[in-house]
């Protein structure tokens, strides 16, 4: 009779579709599994980058025929923010050490000019918000990939995984 | 105003790097300002007996100590079992009585140093302080007062005395760091090399600069920076630096035996954030130390490094023996590709000597800097310390890498700022050129040469060189000798 055939054909349907969903659904999950796996080291790789606190410090001074060369310049292809712990302690012991014009020509070189004030306000250790806003400048804004510059040779440094390359080449030795 | 009083403990220490053990000992007291009185500093024995002001007092000590086990108050000592017992009977009784009232579970161990004991032989002696007032009721398991019987049969396992050279009774107090030799051991550290620093060491290295949170520490030489991890650790914020770009990208050929290849997820800053310390991690920088591009202002709590010794690393600088290329453009080099300039060798006395100009110019006043110095036993006098003359030594503990070789860890600390024109003074073999001469030497060597050579530097039974000379062809017995203070 008719019912048992439409029952067959609707298996047999049915059979079909399952067989093929199960097909790419199965090679769907081996292979996001095999991406997953295969680059899982580089999502979890911390994405190597340069503070602007190391900025503060680093002078092509040492260079043949520099005089001052200080602050580099910062241009930067790649920069992004990151959360790190505010430590007020380390901030405030790292205040009398920065020069503070670098800091905020290093802020503007990243897009980052903020609200920091044009000089070094007095009583800057009990200052909570003027200590956030330098951490984050100094500690959580970071250059991924980009180069520093030299303000008076024009000669470029790279920064490469976040790390910058300070070495001469022999001829400028 | 009461006076201070001082109460007696027992650092019961590990059997190795014993020239460490006391300098590392005052560098924690300095750290955390912790008067002591020394009363037993023995030249072999793991044991240490000092007076300090209070329990807490000790318990800071030991929150750093890498080189102590466990520290105990002391209740009693002595060369017999009389003398200990009369030696505890005659403690004040408002030492002992508090920790075994009533409400305090107490629980007493017996301890063989080189010596197995029968469990009946413990019963015996756990049973011969019956005289003492135990209140309380017994916890094997944890207890509130942990009382140690430890008795000392020597360091030599085939020279074990019948009865101990001493005995000791202590409560035990705290326990050293020394579990962080194994929390962060290079066998599970994600990016390690040839020249990787051991754990046990790089927390010593920390101690001896006495770093302390919120400081800047950093490492001219970082390599892989494994002695970044332990500042790191103890609370600093540090940066590296290294003329080796492929180690500082982590592109060097893998030295885990099992490893073929560099994984993308190797580098300094996965060493920190494997710990959870990344939030420490400032940058590391490609740099040569023969022409720093730091600013010349003292930001540098600390220095700790381990510089090369010119063995299994080359010791290098960028330069060229060739005469430079004239440039007829004019045009400044511009790197887009990585170009890695050649280097030309860089005498290991310039590597100390502007090591040193850096630490004096960039160190704050009182700042240290401690580095690893290689020596030839022969060679070695006190002198050939590289200095200069704002810094001050403070510290020089030597380890013995080979019979003719051995490197010492050197701290000086900064007293003031350099006037114009002062520099340093550096004349530091290289043990490259000496080793390859020793080399060759002493397979020339006749068999009785080299025993006397083995005999002038003695080793324990596992090899390790002992740090001291024996006077000349004579063999010194090990003894239980009181210690000079």
């Amino acid at each position: 009779s008719l019912k048992p055939n439409k029952h067959r054909n609707y298996e047999v349907y049915l059979l079909c579709l399952s067989s093929v969903i199960h097909y790419y659904f199965h090679t769907a999950a081996v292979t996001v599994l095999v991406v997953a796996l295969k680059f899982h080291t580089i999502f979890l790789t911390i994405i190597k980058r340069m503070k602007l606190i190391t900025h503060n410090m680093l002078t092509s001074k040492g260079m043949k025929n520099v005089i001052e060369g200080f602050p580099l310049k910062i241009q930067a292809e790649e920069v992004r923010n990151v959360d790190i712990e505010f430590d007020r302690e380390f901030i405030s012991r790292m205040v009398p050490k920065l020069d503070w014009n670098a800091l905020i020509f290093a802020a503007q070189c990243v897009g980052h000019q903020e609200d920091l004030p044009e000089i070094l306000p007095e009583g800057y250790e009990n200052d909570d918000d003027l200590l956030k806003k330098l951490h984050h400048i100094l500690l959580e804004v970071e250059v991924i990939n980009g180069c520093l510059e030299c303000p008076e040779t024009k000669r470029k440094f790279p920064i490469s995984n976040g790390i910058p390359n300070m070495l001469l080449n022999e001829d400028e030795v | 105003m009461c006076s201070q009083t001082f109460r007696r403990y027992l650092l019961w220490c590990a059997n190795e790097h014993i020239e460490f053990r006391i300098p590392e000992l005052m560098s924690i007291a300095q750290m955390f300002n912790i008067p002591i009185k020394w009363i037993d500093k023995p030249k072999e024995d793991p044991y240490v007996i000092l007076e300090m002001q209070s329990e807490d007092d000790a318990r800071k000590l030991m929150s750093r100590s890498m080189l102590v086990r466990s520290c105990y108050e002391l209740w009693g000592q002595g060369d017999t079992e009389a003398e200990l017992h009369s030696n505890i009977k005659s403690l004040p009784e408002n030492l002992t009585k508090p920790h075994l009232v009533h409400e305090k579970t107490f629980m007493v161990r017996v301890e063989s140093f080189n010596k197995t004991l029968r469990l009946s032989e413990k019963l015996k002696k756990i049973e011969s302080l019956s005289y003492l007032p135990f209140k309380g009721s017994v916890n094997l398991k944890n207890a509130d007062t942990c009382l140690h019987l430890i008795e000392y049969y020597g360091l030599h396992p085939n020279l074990i005395p019948e009865a101990p050279y001493r005995i000791f009774l202590g409560r035990w107090v705290v326990e050293g760091q020394r579990e962080l030799i194994d929390k962060y051991s290079l066998k599970r550290r994600t990016y390690i090399g040839s020249t990787s620093m051991d754990a046990q060491l790089s927390f010593i290295m920390a101690n001896y600069a006495k770093v302390q949170p919120g400081e800047v520490v950093v490492d001219p030489f970082v390599g892989t920076g494994s002695i970044l991890v332990s500042a790191a650790h103890c609370g600093a914020y540090v940066w590296g630096w290294d003329i080796d770009y492929l180690t500082l990208h982590a592109r060097t050929k893998p030295t885990r035996h099992s490893q073929k290849q560099r994984t993308a997820g190797e580098s300094i800053s996965s060493n920190l954030k494997q710990y959870g310390l990344e939030h420490r991690y400032m940058d590391v920088v490609v740099m040569d130390n023969a022409r720093p591009f730091w600013r010349g202002i003292p930001y540098v709590d600390a220095i700790i490094t381990d510089p090369p010794y010119g063995i299994r690393e080359s010791t290098e600088r960028v330069g060229t023996l060739r005469e430079p290329k004239s440039n007829e453009e004019g045009t400044i080099q511009q790197t887009s590709a990585p170009h890695f300039p050649s280097k030309i060798t860089y005498s290991l006395s310039d590597v100390f000597r502007d090591l040193i100009n850096f630490a004096a110019t960039h160190l704050v006043i009182g700042g240290r800097l401690v580095f690893w110095l290689p020596v030839i036993r022969e060679d070695y006098h006190e002198s050939l310390i590289p200095s200069h003359p704002c810094l001050e030594l403070l510290f020089n503990s030597e380890q013995v890498l080979t019979v003719h070789s051995s490197r010492r860890l050197i701290t000086l600390y900064k007293t003031r700022h350099p006037q114009k024109g002062e520099t340093a003074i550096a004349q530091v073999t290289d043990l490259t050129a000496k080793f390859r001469e020793k080399f060759f030497q002493a397979s020339l060597m006749t068999k009785e040469e080299r025993a006397f050579m083995k005999s002038r530097f003695p080793r324990d039974k596992r090899g390790q060189g002992l740090g001291y000379r024996l006077t000349e062809g004579k063999v010194k017995v090990i003894k239980m000798d009181a210690a000079t203070m």
